[in-house]
């Protein structure tokens, strides 16, 4: 090997990036020339100063908390909250509440109550987004006790006793529940008059204070239905042991209760939403995204279909465009690293050892 | 699809990428010069990189995969400034370097202890801010965060000669440039230098610093 040749193999020698034969040869040389030598020792002290000398910028500590948070927002699917709060057009709102009505005025439809409606009627009478089942009763079941009862050992919020128009512009108040139980009976009879205030832990008319609170009591997000705005959201309440939420709504001069629950009941059809009677409560039933909703209230159940089939396409529409943007996301990442994916495995990388 | 189980997948993310996060900051403050673009710039690669972890392989290179994210993060956000855009380019004056020796001042130079290294610092990081971006992130990638030329090729996208290249070539620059601050600074006299590169006087070099000063 002559000064030449080294020349061209210095830097992968100093870099730790040559084969061992081309080493030897190159150790060799230097071995035997003084002014390679010399070079090699300037080039190589070189990358020692510039390694030694960098003195790494520490970075801010609040960068690392602001990367935690961003990391928070991204685990959040963030569909939830936008979609289900005004996103949704009025109008879009208005209209299909208004075919919706019309269709069932036509058919005079109710998929409970009326045993002779016909299953394929039924079917006809959700959107197309819409969940593809909805399960007339059967024989009717043994009414269990009622889902609203389960309240009853959560003591009532003292500031939701007046519920007025202003909720709206309140902040919301956490009244921790205490565990005072009314007499079950008295519950029921209070809630059958469709009057009282159900208890809550917090109250609040925004979806995304509530998904925020029960996001922290459960440790999960917990989509928080709006109903369009139909239904005016009261409040909600977690119970952590049981990884279920309960949300509270005022529907007209009723109340509705909607009780969540983190296991799938399999029970369930995929899609679609279930109407049965619960005493003198109906309650309706579905399952989204490993969730299982049940929704009692003192409804018409035609009309509780109808608030939960509108709710549900909605839903099925975000969704489904949040599937889309993702796969368009994933894809335009991948043209983005591209081309094609490089191997980072650490068995391609050369061993290097310290020049 | 709820988000539920994103807390584990987080966690995971957070240990397994967080460590890295020195490391990025200070790629991303040699890139952009500034430090709340440095923030932004990682903050932008560590959303990017959980969103798509999933398409990480597991027991591969992490950290290359995390800088090639901030490479290309940087890269599409710089290419929006059209007024930086030709900066991007090697300008043709640099190849002029290739051919020209290096200035062998480093061989005269005492071990850098704790205050030379502090004073160096600066001036180090200076010289390879001045550095044309590719050359800078090359020799950034090497000779601070130590990967292999296989893995700054797949970060800059880029062939292996290429990385060679602007490795030499970013090295003779920042050679150059720490050479007349070190005889600025009167770590070395100016005689002490290899053949070939340009002979200045020490007073000529201080004349020139006063003057620019």
């Amino acid at each position: 090997m002559d000064c030449r040749e080294l020349q061209d193999l210095l830097q992968l020698f100093l870099d730790g990036e040559i084969d061992e034969r081309d080493r030897g040869e190159v150790e060799g040389h230097l071995s035997e020339c003084c002014a390679c030598r010399r070079q090699a020792e300037f080039e190589r002290r070189f990358r020692e100063t510039l390694r030694c000398s960098f003195v790494a910028d520490p970075p801010p500590p609040r960068l690392c908390e602001r990367i935690r948070a961003e990391l928070g927002r991204a685990a959040a699917p963030r569909w939830h909250l936008q979609s289900l709060a005004p996103a949704v057009p009025v109008a879009a709102v208005l209209l299909v509440g208004m075919l919706l009505g019309y269709i069932w005025s036509l058919t005079g439809f109710a998929p409970f109550g009326d045993e002779s409606a016909p299953r394929s009627q039924a079917r006809a009478e959700i959107p197309p987004a819409a969940p593809q089942a909805v399960s007339p009763p059967g024989p009717t079941p043994p009414p269990a006790a009622p889902a609203v009862a389960k309240t009853a050992s959560i003591a009532r919020a003292p500031e939701i006793a007046q519920e007025d128009s202003e909720r709206e512009a309140r902040p919301p108040r956490v009244a921790r529940a205490k565990k005072a139980a009314p007499p079950a009976v008295e519950e029921e009879k209070a809630e059958a008059a469709g009057e009282q205030e159900l208890p809550v832990e917090v109250a609040s008319s925004d979806p995304s204070e509530i998904a925020a609170y029960l996001r922290e009591r459960l440790g999960r997000w917990v989509r928080v239905p709006t109903f369009h705005g139909r239904a005016r959201l009261v409040g909600g309440t977690a119970s952590s042991e049981a990884r279920k939420a309960q949300l509270v709504y005022r529907y007209g001069d009723q109340h509705i209760t909607l009780h969540v629950s983190a296991k799938a009941d399999s029970s369930l059809p995929a899609q679609g939403i279930v109407v049965r009677p619960e005493g003198a409560h109906r309650v309706a039933r579905w399952r989204l995204g490993g969730l299982t909703f049940s929704m009692t209230s003192l409804l018409d159940p035609a009309e509780m279909v109808r608030l939960v089939s509108d709710e549900l396409r909605v839903q099925n529409e975000a969704e489904a465009l949040a599937r889309a943007r993702r796969r368009a996301e994933e894809e335009a990442f991948t043209r983005w690293l591209s081309p094609p994916e490089p191997n980072y495995s650490e068995a391609t990388t050369v061993s290097r050892s310290a020049p | 699809m709820f988000g539920f189980g994103s807390r584990k997948r987080r966690e995971e993310f957070e240990a397994q990428a967080l460590p890295y996060m020195g490391a990025l900051f200070n790629a991303g403050l040699r890139l952009t010069r500034n430090p709340s673009d440095a923030e932004d710039l990682v903050q932008d690669t560590f959303v990017k990189a959980f969103r798509f972890f999933h398409r990480f392989e597991p027991g591969t290179n992490l950290k290359a995969w995390l800088f090639k994210i901030l490479t290309n993060t940087f890269i599409n956000q710089y290419r929006r400034r059209s007024r930086e855009r030709d900066s991007l380019g090697v300008a043709d004056t640099e190849a002029a370097l290739d051919r020209q020796p290096a200035p062998d001042f480093w061989a005269g130079l005492p071990p850098p202890d704790a205050s030379l290294r502090a004073l160096f610092s600066d001036e180090v990081k200076a010289a390879i801010d001045d550095l044309p971006v590719d050359f800078r992130m090359t020799v950034l990638l090497r000779d601070i965060e130590d990967f292999t030329y296989q893995e700054i090729a797949d970060i800059m996208d880029c062939p292996v000669g290429t990385v060679m290249s602007r490795l030499h070539r970013g090295r003779r620059m920042l050679q150059k440039r720490l050479y007349g601050h070190a005889v600025r600074e009167g770590y070395l006299q100016a005689g002490e230098r290899a053949a070939g590169a340009e002979i200045v006087p020490i007073d000529e070099l201080r004349r020139r610093r006063d003057g620019k000063g």
